[in-house]
């Protein structure tokens, strides 16, 4: 057994196979140490086994599959990734790649095991369930954290929007149900369907009117001409079936008032805290004795909503106030949001979302979905918010979900992937805070003009974890004009970043996400390849359309004489008059880069 | 020594100038007028999230300077996260309040002032108390004389200005420098600095 030890190459952890287990009389059990207890589920082998008698069946098919487990990772896949079909990073490289679903020790089997994890109709995405988790776990999350709706119903009203944003799976469901299914009536007949109504109900009383029709603001799509072209790629079918309920619900009751009640409030005071219609059916969570401070917020919301996009024509249409009662739709739609969630209430940049999410949803073309872009903004922004939340609490500011915690990962990014970008930032003197809390907190919606943040925005709610899109896209966005980045000094950079030059977005995604693969791959063989951070930098190539430190450019990797001669040159200039800035720096991460180029540069 | 005197004639003096005060006072657009004296003041400006920057070349009695001006937002969520590095290196803080606004003046003395005791070393910096949007006469809610008060208090300079008129923007600005500079003098010449009375009166005239 000690030879046979001797030539496991190392790491594989492999063990020498047993000698089949003695058969003890009238009972066919293995060993007591065959069972890996540390496994979950199976502690039920033995039992099967005993039923099934056939010892040696059993065992060699265990060390079938164990031989399996024992396999290398497969790490070099990355040439037969399929691209993305318009480009975009849904699916990142941790789903469906091949690269965690790799079969881990003990993991496989975990799985095999406990088939009840997965969800029962849609995907089996680690990043839906941890969504669902983690919208169960935290009370105030919800949509509607009333005390009068059964926790089961606040569960089914945070949740439900957000699966219509995140899956295909339940976007495709959706589409199956044909749209006359919930117009028939019986949109009840689903509990999560009562439960979308239910909030949508509770929602329509707290917006202080008496149907959604009487206040959302039906689009004149003559206008549509006359805005800024913009290309909107409004998928339709993404607005879930459960946003349509409403519609059919008060389809019959919500005709007759609009004409009446929007002529009958002035347009910005649209939303009323204190209004008395609603006083009696206010639910307890929300006391009419606070007025005092619904006043305060109302004004808080209200001087960051009259600046929302304040170039854009869609909120400064003059005819027929239709401005500024969209500038009270999202007021509206800030206002309760904030009373809902106390715990997080209302922070700048929330202002920016939602006026982006209500401006692509109010100029539908079709009428019947335009008419309800304010309780379809609003959901959408509850669901994105569910994930983002974490990022405007004051709280959690230090957590690894908070403010500092997410610049510090995208900084961590930064210095992985581009140090020497870093390290001229820190030298300028420039804090990441200065230019990502501002792409944290509107979710990148400032920096771009407003078609390509519709494009972005595409790709984020596509993508299955959109802190880790978030992260790829920013690093990527430093990276992008790391040339100019590095010839300017702390205004000059801090101009480029704060006023970020229009990009190529369809690069910028591209790159990211080839950013994101190739930090997948070598974060993998670090942990699991057991080799160093150098060493994975140094032996996986970078993909070609990666923009990074390493002598590729705008997406296109140059010819490798120029490669060779860029880096050549880099090299020079560095031990001529950056060699003491290095030094200083005295990263390892710099180290590791500058050896990568010298590496480059031999070749 | 003479590298250092080269730099200071070829190099006018870099001054880090934080604006501090609540949201919707008008402190992008009094950094806007000051950086665009004319052009017309437009209403596209979005609130400021965390921290925006400009400068601006300021000819001052005391000789050009560089005014790099650190444009805050006045949430207080992003002030909490932001206000360590507000102050770093900072020469002065214009505090600025909206005279239509009682609650603008109120949190300055409640909040701000509290916020810069904290973070900064507050005898160090130049302060100047802004009143901004002075055209709005008839809807004016903090008077001059309250503002005069607190000034004594807290041993400041007062000046109303307008970012929509354009009235007393630069000079603002310039007097933060003039107050910089005199503190420098005082100081250099070993005198402690006036009390904060004599100051404003003395400024004010």
């Amino acid at each position: 057994a000690a030879a046979v030890r001797l030539r496991v190459p190392p790491g594989t952890r492999h063990r020498p196979p047993r000698p089949p287990p003695p058969l003890v009389e009238g009972r066919a059990g293995p060993p007591p140490g065959v069972v890996d207890a540390g496994v979950g589920g199976r502690a039920q082998v033995p039992r099967r086994r005993r039923s099934f008698g056939r010892q040696p069946v059993r065992w060699r098919r265990r060390g079938r599959r164990r031989r399996q487990v024992v396999q290398a990772p497969r790490l070099a896949r990355p040439a037969g990734l399929p691209p993305a079909a318009d480009g975009d990073l849904g699916r990142g490289p941790r789903e469906g790649q091949g690269f965690v679903r790799e079969p881990r020790r003990g993991v496989l089997q975990l799985d095999v095991s406990r088939p009840a994890r997965r969800r029962p109709g849609g995907g089996d995405r680690r990043g839906m369930q941890q969504e669902w988790i983690r919208g169960d776990l935290d009370g105030d999350g919800g949509v509607f954290g009333t005390p009068k709706g059964a926790g089961g119903a606040n569960k089914g009203g945070a949740m439900s929007p957000m699966c219509a944003m995140n899956t295909p799976r339940t976007r495709a469901r959706r589409q199956a149900v044909p749209r006359a299914d919930s117009a028939s009536g019986d949109g009840g007949n689903s509990p999560g369907e009562a439960r979308v109504r239910e909030a949508m109900d509770e929602l329509d009383r707290r917006l202080s009117i008496g149907s959604p029709g009487a206040v959302d603001v039906v689009e004149d799509h003559d206008d549509e001409e006359e805005m800024i072209d913009v290309s909107i790629t409004n998928d339709r079918e993404g607005n879930d079936a459960n946003f349509r309920i409403d519609d059919d619900d008060d389809g019959g009751g919500g005709e007759d008032p609009p004409s009446g009640v929007v002529g009958g409030i002035p347009p910005p005071p649209l939303c009323k805290p204190d209004g008395n219609r609603v006083r009696n059916d206010r639910p307890p969570s929300c006391p009419d004795t606070d007025e005092e401070e619904n006043l305060l917020l109302l004004d808080e919301v209200r001087k960051d909503v009259i600046r929302t996009h304040p170039d854009l024509r869609f909120f400064l249409e003059p005819a027929d106030n239709l401005g500024q009662k969209r500038y009270a739709a999202l007021e509206r739609i800030l206002f309760v949001w904030a009373k809902l969630n106390k715990g997080v209430r209302y922070v700048q940049g929330m202002n920016e979302i939602v006026g982006t999410l209500y401006f692509v949803l109010a100029q539908d073309s079709d009428e019947s979905w335009s008419r309800h872009a304010e309780a379809d903004t609003y959901f959408l922004f509850n669901a994105l918010m569910v994930e983002i939340r974490d990022v405007f609490m004051a709280e959690l500011d230090e957590a690894d979900t908070g403010i500092h915690g997410r610049i510090s990962n995208m900084i961590t990014l930064l210095s992985l992937h581009d140090p020497e970008v870093r390290c001229h930032l820190d030298e300028v003197g420039i804090d990441p805070s200065f230019y990502s809390v501002r792409w944290l907190t509107t979710l990148l919606s400032r920096e771009f003009l407003l078609p390509d943040t519709v494009r972005l925005w595409d790709s984020m709610f596509a993508s299955t974890h959109k802190d880790n899109f978030l992260r790829y896209v920013s690093v990527t966005m430093v990276m992008v004009i790391r040339d100019r980045l590095l010839a300017g000094d702390f205004s000059a950079c801090l101009r480029l970043l704060q006023a970020y030059p229009p990009p190529d977005l369809d690069m910028l995604l591209e790159s990211s996400r080839a950013l994101w693969i190739y930090e997948s791959q070598v974060t993998l063989a670090c942990h699991k390849g057991g080799i160093s951070l150098g060493h994975a930098l140094r032996s996986i190539p970078p993909p070609p359309s990666i923009v990074m430190a390493y002598g590729l450019h705008a997406g296109r990797a140059p010819p490798v004489s120029r490669q060779v001669r860029e880096a050549g040159e880099r090299l020079g200039r560095s031990s001529a008059a950056g060699a003491s800035s290095v030094a200083s720096a005295g990263r390892s991460m710099l180290g590791s880069a500058m050896s990568f180029l010298r590496g480059n540069s031999r070749e | 020594m003479s590298n250092r005197a080269t730099a200071s004639t070829t190099k006018p003096p870099l001054y880090k100038v934080v604006m501090l005060g609540d949201s919707g006072v008008g402190k992008t657009s009094l950094v806007a007028r000051l950086t665009n004296p004319n052009a017309p003041l437009n209403h596209d400006i979005s609130a400021t999230m965390g921290i925006e920057f400009d400068t601006q070349m300021l000819d001052t009695p005391h000789g050009k300077v560089k005014a790099q001006i650190w444009d805050t937002a006045g949430q207080e969520r992003f002030a909490r996260v932001l206000l360590p590095t507000y102050f770093r290196k900072a020469k002065g803080v214009i505090l600025v309040y909206d005279v239509t606004s009682a609650k603008s003046f109120d949190s300055l003395g409640e909040r701000w002032m509290a916020q810069l005791h904290d973070h900064a070393n507050s005898d160090e910096l130049a302060k100047l108390l802004v009143g901004n949007k002075c055209d709005l006469e008839d809807s004016r809610e903090v008077t001059k004389e309250k503002a005069e008060m607190f000034c004594n208090e807290h041993g400041m300079e007062h000046l109303e200005t307008s970012a929509k008129s354009g009235a007393n923007v630069l000079k603002a600005f310039e007097r933060l420098i003039t107050i910089r500079a005199r503190r420098r003098a005082w100081r250099s010449g070993g005198a402690s600095p006036p009390r904060a009375g004599a100051l404003g009166a003395g400024a004010t005239r």
